[in-house]
């Protein structure tokens, strides 16, 4: 019943892909870009584009819930001199070649919560302009650009992740107290990179700190006593559209080991 | 219980000395200000982090020259609440100084967590830290202060650089609209200097580097501390 559900959206915004921008409504301009973008996932992975819709319902819950997630939160509104730029970020995606979200005891791929992106290089122009007008993204530092790869490994299988370090990378970072998106670029290549949504605030200061885990960029992932629920964070910020729901069938929790 | 009484002076002595910030002599008036400015410092994170006495920390060291709202901590506001403040100018702004520090000391409690295990000594939560270890430990960060000449605190558990404007800044990704807007104004209307003051925390992770503690500090006058708290922040590490 969910997959009719999901294919019936899917379907539908197809339909409305001949619309404007102007005229669609936010959850049918978001369901085209995530055709848009499933395309450009099967096209790299070398299948049809067309089979872009059973590639998503193929997605693991957890794989699924992070891309639906980071292309939703790409959706918000940067600001320069007070005022809202045109463009958002999702505008300069251009194709998502890697869907990172393996959870729970699952190999090496459980610290991955991300999205390897293609990015218009000129998002960094955009960026900067952000930055430099005192808007709400700013230029920071531990930047990460997770390159695509094993993303589709079988979760029972180890998986070998190609992390690009600080050193040559770039990162801007969403200005906001929770659910914080990080856009990150190779220094050498800026349109290869990395979409990353944090969710807690709370940092590292202490031996076995709670919140010190993958777990701060799972949406699915909430504190054993109900609290730091990270899709209500998600779904709150991103209230333009209809409010994501867990597709995911087991829980998550930090502070309980779990991502140690 | 003398002994027992001695033994606990002794020891508790030595692990205040480790943090203690000694003067040189003879002393300019820069380095006799950098000499408060670590005291200050060092004494603010042990009041915050260690003996979690937020409250104390800001009565003792937060500034009185706050009432805008827009320098309020974003997070003594509600997250889609604060979103607004990027571009509505005409949301509600003046406020007091006291709720100011009502409002800061609710930011500095929220980074507590209730079963984290706490170090006794200042030593034992930060790291040594400065320019030269920031250099080839946090290159990132240091590509985006070398700009500002970053120097080494007396006590070498800091490092600090003059901030002026928001981009030597910008770094901490404080979501506190006022420090974006109008930080370099007010400073420069009053003739005032920031100063950033960082403090590496000790690495508890094998995912994330040492968490990095950010301070602002505004010399306001006065004696015998003219350094005024005017913002705290824990950058993100993930």
């Amino acid at each position: 019943m969910v997959r009719l559900l999901l294919v019936c959206a899917v379907t539908g915004a197809l339909a409305f892909g001949t619309q404007t921008q102007s005229s669609l409504t936010p959850d049918q301009e978001l369901a085209e870009k995530v055709r848009d973008l499933m395309k450009s996932y099967a096209k790299h992975k070398g299948k049809p584009e067309a089979d872009w819709q059973t590639i998503y319902l193929n997605l693991s819950p957890d794989r699924r819930a992070v891309f639906d997630a980071a292309v939703r939160h790409l959706f918000f509104q940067p600001v320069s001199n007070g005022v809202p730029i045109g463009k958002r970020l999702i505008d300069y995606v251009e194709a998502v070649h890697g869907i990172w979200g393996v959870r729970l005891n699952e190999g090496d791929g459980k610290k991955q919560f991300r999205l390897s992106i293609v990015w218009n290089p000129l998002v960094i122009k955009y960026l900067q302009v952000v930055h430099d007008t005192g808007g709400n993204i700013s230029r920071s530092d531990l930047g990460h650009v997770l390159m695509p790869g094993a993303d589709e490994t079988p979760s029972s299988q180890p998986v070998k992740v190609d992390v690009r370090g600080p050193g040559g990378v770039v990162t801007y970072r969403e200005s906001s107290t929770a659910q914080r998106l990080q856009a990150s670029f190779l220094t050498e290549n800026p349109s290869i990179g990395e979409v990353d949504v944090d969710y807690d605030k709370t940092p590292c200061l202490y031996p076995g700190s709670c919140h010190c885990q993958p777990s701060n960029s799972d949406v699915g992932s909430f504190a054993s006593n109900n609290t730091d629920h990270h899709l209500k964070l998600h779904n709150t910020a991103t209230a333009r559209f209809s409010p994501l729901a867990p597709a995911w069938s087991d829980t998550a929790y930090h502070c309980k080991g779990k991502y140690q | 219980v003398t002994r027992l009484t001695l033994a606990t002076v002794v020891i508790a002595s030595v692990g205040l000395a480790a943090a203690r910030v000694e003067p040189q002599a003879p002393a300019t008036a820069f380095q006799t200000a950098d000499l408060t400015l670590a005291e200050a410092s060092n004494d603010f994170v042990a009041l915050w982090l260690i003996k979690r006495q937020a409250a104390a920390a800001v009565e003792t060291y937060a500034t009185s020259a706050i009432s805008d709202e827009r320098l309020f901590p974003a997070s003594s506001f509600e997250p889609e609440a604060y979103r607004k403040r990027f571009t509505d100018e005409s949301l509600p702004r003046q406020s007091t100084p006291e709720s100011f520090k009502r409002a800061l000391v609710t930011h500095l409690e929220g980074f507590y967590e209730p079963d984290a295990k706490i170090p006794q000594e200042l030593t034992q939560l930060v790291a040594p830290f400065s320019p030269g270890i920031a250099r080839v430990d946090r290159p990132g960060l240091w590509s985006l202060i070398s700009h500002t000449a970053p120097r080494t605190l007396p006590g070498n558990l800091a490092l600090a650089y003059p901030v002026g404007q928001w981009r030597d800044m910008a770094w901490t990704g404080t979501p506190t609209v006022g420090f974006h807007r109008l930080f370099e104004e007010m400073v420069r209307a009053r003739s005032r200097s920031g100063q950033a003051v960082v403090f590496q925390a000790r690495r508890v992770s094998d995912y994330y580097p040492g968490q990095l503690i950010f301070l602002l500090w505004v010399n306001e006058g006065g004696s015998p501390n003219p350094w005024k708290l005017w913002g705290a922040e824990l950058p993100p590490v993930s």
